[in-house]
């Protein structure tokens, strides 16, 4: 059985790295984890998660329709000009005969950014609230399957090559658009950092499952490790 | 120190949620994400995605990534070519992020993913908490290397000025963002675990004392 007989089977969670057990009761805002043998970070505990992350979430998704809808940047150079909007990025592989490019990119900036930052909204409201909603599952797995394939850090560190690279052949004019795509890239990663894995799915678990745990007092310890082993052999 | 992993307590670990359930569930009781106790043919699969970046990245590097044109003069321009213009322009900082971002995260990834398929099926169990931190930092270095990808993309998208400058793609940036895509995706294929699953097996057998030692360490 687990070294120590006091640990509780749903507290245990195993590394994804190095498949190591580590019993994660609750923790206190601020708690970091980290895996006893391959050092991996497993949970950070924010208490007030919820609220910050629906705030940069609400923030995120109107900097994106902003930076999408207005000039982005405008180029000039002798005497002609030309302007370029965020959705053009893209588009401009589809016209000239990639659109598998112009699917990848985005999708990566674009679609799946905006996908994600839904997605979390339409978790951590009902989580928020209080309010089990049948969605709120898949909304979940697919929350964390997104994250990894959103490159919004990415294209921001793209556009500042990128006005570097031009600096010298043109007068590049930065439009509101730039500088809301800037904070919506700025509102996102700190949404992200903000999301905590574990304490996303304890929290679903917890909504979508009361079960007598919530309603009963705290069972006695001795009786609660027989419980353990019983359902561990 | 004793490393009680979650198969060996009979266990297996969800991973999309965390949650452990007993060996041989199928779906996961709190997100119903399918569960392996082991990522499925995860050497096998990661090697192929790798032949395929690697081969990628030949047409990567040989072709134009774009095409510059001033008036009537067309410049096409490799991934090496765009960071040594960038040099000649001084402009170090944008050319060390470029140079990093292109040449040598991509490398360094597909060099430190064969490593780690090799060392999850043979080899040296030793330092493993390091090949993990390794694999950490070449899953999450993966997508900057679209950097370059996004700056054509927003260059194509600029710099489209009639008879006096443009900037067409080249071919090059499809296969190079093929490159970081599949190199993405074999670095989610790929299971650490592995690893640690053989110096485990390889802990029991010296423990133990009875099989004959037919590993080569």
């Amino acid at each position: 059985m687990l070294a120590s007989a006091a640990i509780r089977h749903e507290d245990l969670i195993a590394c994804p790295s190095c498949d190591n057990l580590t019993a994660i009761p609750a923790l206190q805002h601020g708690d970091a984890v980290f895996c006893r043998h391959c050092n991996h970070p497993l949970t950070q505990y924010q208490h007030n998660a919820y609220d910050q992350v629906i705030a940069y979430a609400v923030t995120t998704l109107i900097l994106f329709v902003i930076a999408n809808t207005s000039a982005f940047l405008t180029l000039q150079a002798t005497g002609s000009e030309n302007l370029m909007t965020l959705p053009g990025a893209p588009l401009a592989f589809y016209e000239r005969g990639m659109p598998v490019l112009a699917f990848i990119v985005s999708s990566v900036i674009l679609t799946l950014p905006f996908l994600h930052t839904l997605l979390v909204l339409l978790v951590y409201v009902p989580l928020k609230l209080g309010k089990p909603t049948a969605w709120l599952i898949l909304s979940g797995r697919l929350v964390f399957i997104i994250a990894a394939w959103c490159m919004v850090d990415v294209f921001l560190i793209a556009l500042v090559v990128s006005l570097v690279k031009l600096r010298t052949m043109a007068t590049i004019t930065l439009g509101i658009g730039f500088w809301a795509y800037v904070g919506f890239a700025i509102s996102f990663t700190l949404m992200i950092s903000h999301i905590d894995r574990l304490q996303c799915w304890r929290a679903i678990d917890a909504l979508m499952n009361p079960g007598p745990r919530t309603l009963k007092p705290p069972p006695d310890p001795l009786t609660h490790t027989q419980a353990t082993e019983a359902k561990g052999s | 120190m004793s490393h009680q992993t979650a198969k060996s307590q009979g266990l297996v670990s969800c991973h999309e949620c965390y949650k452990v359930s007993p060996a041989g569930s199928h779906l996961c009781p709190r997100c119903h994400a399918h569960l392996h106790p082991r990522k499925t043919a995860s050497v096998q699969r990661t090697m192929a995605l790798l032949i395929t970046a690697t081969l990628l990245y030949i047409p990567a590097n040989i072709f134009p990534i774009m095409i510059t044109s001033q008036f009537t003069d067309a410049e096409p321009s490799t991934i090496l070519g765009g960071i040594f213009i960038l040099v000649q322009m001084e402009a170090y900082p944008v050319a060390s992020i470029i140079f990093i971002a292109s040449v040598i995260v991509p490398l360094a990834k597909l060099i430190a993913l064969y490593f780690l398929c090799w060392y999850a099926t043979r080899g040296s169990t030793a330092n493993l908490r390091q090949k993990t931190q390794l694999f950490r930092i070449a899953e999450f270095m993966g997508k900057w290397s679209m950097v370059d990808v996004f700056v054509v993309s927003i260059l194509v998208a600029l710099v489209q000025l009639q008879g006096i400058m443009g900037v067409e793609p080249g071919i090059a940036a499809l296969s190079f963002s093929g490159v970081v895509i599949i190199t993405m995706i074999a670095a989610e294929s790929f299971d650490t675990r592995l690893m640690w699953d053989r110096l485990a097996a390889h802990n029991n057998e010296v423990f133990t004392d009875t099989v004959a030692d037919n590993t080569p360490l």
